[in-house]
């Protein structure tokens, strides 16, 4: 019988794959028993007493991975030894099956895959992130922070060696960024072109990408910074890096900035910056007002409006202007008595954002319920805007971008409540997201109406996506209409036909 | 840094990253917890085998790493329930049995941190119900706080830290509040209950196991007096 004891520095996996480890490594002909666990000192201390020894061990920390292997003869524990590191690389298969997907467990095994890569993408558990990302600046590596939960601290650390590096580190809880036509993330396919976006926000760099796809321009570069780059704490040391990296590009002619919530005084400072870049700027605070061209920056009141500025600067021909001032629109169609609330349910956090600022601008005053949305529940009173993508919705589950499971359940509840008029959703369409979002959107709202008999329920939709987006942005949007879905190309749009629809209610209603 | 077109950079995987379990706070206790409502919800709740491992010291394969890990945890197990159900204050009593959890058995968070966090939830809950002396769910919460970084892996120090504060994952605070909870129906327990143990590979069972090691111990106190 032969005990081997094999300390793998760095390399930590979630829990499943823990278990899975252990589990192949036993099934194994001559193995024992094979365990593989985190190298914390109790872990160390019970393999020692379990006779796993070997002086390795001794220096092992708890972000190593250590696994203790017992059988024979001992050339089964060499073949147990060869299967780890092959399961470890994501290329070991369990019955000499098909080589699984390169998947590298780290940094270095990474770029001995790929020497050439100039960027990581990491997504792992938040706690183990920041160390990840530094094992990417160590070997000059730029950096897509995919992950969340990474404390602010380590966040701040990560940035200010990335900015003395002369790197980027895109994130924490980055969800997009486009580099040189390569989508990261949740990102729409769009055409290489003139417009380069740097975004605090990913959905509300999808949303620009959309626009300026419709409007036929095309995109340079979009670099995410992750949610809280231009809070006080980080102080928006990546949005400073990306602005100046877009100053430089050639191709890229004009800017723009999305963030939700700056804190004031890095805003202040960052407009100084964006004042003295050289090329047009636009910015889009969400959740802010118009504040319309300060020292040749224009701040937009919503992303349809920045998107359309820096389409208009960089067209060879001015870009037809869309109502997006909101001037006088078409007159919709009276919704009859269907009841005056509305009720929005997004799957993109900053389209919820800038719906709720449309809409308070149009009059109608709306809340985030403060307790979750249930299905099984009455629904709060007023009108509510929802994030289905907030933490309190995908606990254990994917976002509403990749499974609507939870806002279809919500579209039926809210839906089918006599006293909600009209429902304002969100597709968000690219690579990453849900492969056929509209068909079950429809399901849902037709579940919802079937329950209301011959109460009307208005629905009014914004899909994001450009032509070349997996989904076919136009067929999902045929779906929809065909549903009795309102379509609009933004969640502004969208917002204020919404507006349009509860306002006319209510004049119904007063008449 | 120039931005350069490098064909070869991959779009990473579309795979949502996995999220450590979100925390929040428990809710407050409508009332004075009863014996009788304890003994019937631990009929209702579903015992995963690695549970009942836990709790009873008793599985995995003789002589393996598995078994030691159910041994270990459970000798500690038993002594922090006998100190919190004796309303030990000190909290230095209750330190060498935390930190021989911490940082215990398989998984980004050990067995033995999950254990510590389910434990003092329950400690918390029925401290709040009257089952158990407020300071010496204080104490437990005490030593969580102090436990070393080093001794465990990161996600599980954010966890007991949390844990500390009286912040618990979600699935966790669901089967705690419906436990001693004379308004809550038997289903809601059975199904809270099924989704915390399916929680992660072992962790939901391992949480488990920490709060029902209380559980029992108040009932089975209760029977011998």
């Amino acid at each position: 019988m032969t005990t081997r004891i094999l300390v793998r520095p760095g390399c930590y996996h979630d829990s499943a794959r823990l278990m899975q480890v252990s589990r192949e490594l036993s099934a194994l002909p001559g193995i024992q028993e094979a365990v593989a666990m985190m190298g914390t000192e109790t872990n160390r201390r019970l393999l020692a007493e379990a006779g796993f020894l070997g002086t390795d061990v001794d220096a092992a920390t708890p972000i190593d991975m250590i696994v203790g292997l017992r059988g024979g003869p001992d050339t089964a524990v060499t073949a147990a030894t060869a299967a780890l590191d092959r399961l470890l690389s994501g290329s070991a298969t369990s019955a000499g099956g098909p080589a699984a997907p390169e998947r590298p467990g780290t940094v270095s095994e990474a770029l001995v895959a790929r020497p050439a890569a100039n960027l990581v993408s990491v997504a792992v558990p938040g706690p183990y992130a920041a160390f990840v990302a530094h094992r990417a600046l160590d070997a000059a590596r730029s950096v897509f922070l995919f992950s969340d939960n990474v404390p602010l601290a380590d966040e701040v650390a990560l940035k200010r060696r990335a900015a003395a590096l002369g790197l980027l580190v895109m994130g924490p809880d980055c969800g997009t960024a486009i580099l040189a036509g390569v989508g990261l993330g949740f990102a729409n396919r769009v055409e290489r072109g003139p417009v380069g976006i740097v975004g605090a926000s990913g959905t509300g760099i999808q949303e620009l990408c959309s626009l300026l796809d419709r409007s036929g321009v095309g995109v340079s570069h979009a670099i995410g910074t992750g949610s809280r780059d231009l809070s006080a704490g980080v102080g928006g040391l990546m949005t400073e890096a990306g602005l100046g990296l877009l100053a430089n590009d050639p191709a890229t002619r004009a800017l723009l900035l999305v963030a939700k919530h700056p804190d004031a005084g890095v805003a202040e400072r960052l407009h100084g910056l964006l004042a003295t870049l050289g090329k047009p700027v636009a910015v889009r605070y969400l959740g802010e007002g118009r504040r319309g061209e300060v020292d040749g920056v224009l701040y937009a009141g919503s992303l349809d409006e920045a998107a359309e500025a820096a389409a208009s600067r960089v067209a060879s021909t001015p870009a037809a202007r869309g109502d997006l001032a909101f001037a006088a629109r078409e007159a919709v169609a009276p919704v009859g008595a269907g009841g005056s609330r509305l009720v929005g349910l997004f799957g993109g956090g900053s389209l919820a954002a800038e719906a709720r600022c449309v809409l308070e601008a149009r009059g109608i005053a709306t809340r985030v319920p403060e307790e979750k949305l249930a299905a099984n529940a009455p629904l709060p009173p007023g009108n509510l805007v929802v994030d289905t993508g907030d933490d309190a919705y995908t606990v254990g589950r994917p976002h509403p971008m990749v499974d609507q499971t939870v806002r279809c359940e919500l579209i039926r509840a809210a839906g089918s409540d006599p006293s909600v008029g009209v429902l304002l959703l969100d597709l968000v369409l690219g690579d990453g997201a849900h492969p056929d979002p509209a068909p079950e959107i429809v399901e849902a709202v037709a579940a919802a109406r079937a329950a209301r008999g011959s109460r009307p329920l208005s629905v009014v939709a914004s899909v994001c996506g450009t032509r070349r987006d997996p989904q076919g942005t136009a067929r999902q949007e045929e779906t929809l209409r065909r549903a009795g879905v309102e379509v609009e190309p933004s969640a502004a749009r969208a917002a204020a036909t919404a507006a349009d629809l509860v306002l006319s209610v209510r004049q119904e209603v007063a008449r | 840094m120039r931005i350069e077109d490098r064909g070869s950079l991959q779009s990473p995987a579309t795979a949502t990253p996995r999220l450590p379990l979100t925390c929040r706070d428990l809710d407050p206790v409508p009332g004075p917890i009863s014996r009788a409502t304890l003994v019937l919800d631990l009929s209702s709740v579903g015992v995963p085998a690695r549970t009942r491992a836990l709790l009873s010291g008793e599985g995995g394969a003789p002589d393996s790493v598995e078994s030691r890990v159910f041994r270990w945890a459970h000798a500690r197990i038993g002594s922090l329930v006998e100190k919190l159900l004796s309303g030990e204050l000190r909290v230095a009593a209750y330190r060498p049995d935390a930190a021989g959890l911490t940082g215990l058995g398989p998984g980004l968070t050990p067995t033995g941190d999950d254990v510590l966090v389910g434990l003092s939830a329950m400690a918390r809950r029925l401290a709040g119900g009257g089952l158990v002396e407020i300071r010496a769910a204080v104490a437990l919460s005490t030593v969580l706080a102090g436990l070393p970084a080093e001794e465990t892996t990161p996600a599980a120090h954010l966890l007991l830290r949390e844990a500390s504060e009286g912040r618990f994952p979600a699935v966790l605070a669901t089967v705690v509040e419906l436990i001693g909870n004379p308004h809550a129906d038997a289903e809601s327990l059975r199904t809270a209950g099924a989704r915390l143990a399916e929680t992660g590979a072992h962790s939901g069972a391992d949480l488990l196991a920490g709060a029902l090691a209380l559980v029992q111990g108040v009932v089975d106190a209760r029977e011998s007096s």
